[in-house]
């Protein structure tokens, strides 16, 4: 295997992957500290930030075909529909 | 929702969470997510046993996930009464409310990763000679694996990290 396609076939995933390692021990860390402020928040954050991780490198949506990258914007503007009806009737009661 | 009007009685709810369970789960998942990367990566530059090795690896961990999930988890879970209903142990109802949103999210979650496993292991049945030509079916697989993991990555927080001391 060329150092190149090595770099992208295992090298890339790799560090992807070490950073999701990286922020779960920091979450997971996080919410056993006593007294420590926005705990809820933090870990959404941190929860956020790894998913985030996976869309743009293990999924590649950084710059993969266009069309696979509206496929994703669907989806999510679909899900974004969904919570924004259940949180407009409950906020609203 | 319930967190925010009853914040007290959802942290009682939420602390039953097995916290290990939960993380353990996690690193398994976001490591059967490299190993599809990887493969789906392999599978693109035509690199077959690659490609092949990293799928069988993440069709092992997605069963860990599940084994975990429902051999030790669930029956710890169903061994502590944790089911909302007559036997549940804490009479407050947003406690309740935390459970029924435990097992609908991660009963719902392991039906997806049941799927999953189903598509990735598909993979498998492509013959080596045909595997880099169908490189488009590896990622549309590798996006619905990698979408399973997204959204446990997010339920992780909103089910095991809440209410820890």
């Amino acid at each position: 295997m060329k150092p190149e396609t090595r770099r992208r076939v295992i090298i890339a995933p790799l560090a992807t992957w070490a950073a999701l390692m990286a922020l779960l021990a920091v979450t997971a860390f996080y919410a056993y500290l006593p007294s420590v402020p926005i705990k809820p928040e933090v870990s959404l954050a941190i929860g956020i930030a790894k998913a985030l991780l996976i869309a743009l490198f293990f999924m590649q949506l950084r710059k993969n075909a266009s069309l696979i990258r509206l496929a994703s914007m669907a989806g999510l503007i679909w899900a974004s529909f969904l919570f924004m009806l259940t949180f407009a009737d409950i906020l609203t009661r | 929702m319930s967190r925010f009007t009853d914040s007290a009685g959802f942290d009682i709810g939420a602390r039953e969470a097995d916290f290990w369970f939960g993380t353990a789960n996690t690193a398994v998942l976001m490591t059967s997510s490299l190993t599809m990367a990887i493969g789906e990566r392999a599978t693109r530059e035509g690199l077959v046993r690659l490609a092949r090795a990293m799928v069988m690896v993440t069709l092992a961990l997605g069963a860990t996930f599940l084994a975990v999930k429902k051999g030790f988890e669930y029956r710890s879970d169903i061994e502590k009464h944790l089911i909302p209903g007559p036997a549940f142990p804490y009479a407050v109802r947003s406690a309740v409310q935390f459970w029924a949103f435990y097992w609908t999210a991660t009963v719902v979650h392991a039906i997806h990763l049941t799927v999953g496993l189903g598509i990735v292991s598909r993979l498998l049945f492509i013959s080596k000679e045909d595997l880099p030509e169908r490189w488009t079916t590896a990622i549309g697989t590798a996006l619905y694996w990698h979408l399973v993991d997204i959204v446990w990555v997010i339920l992780y927080p909103l089910l095991y990290l809440v209410g820890r001391p």
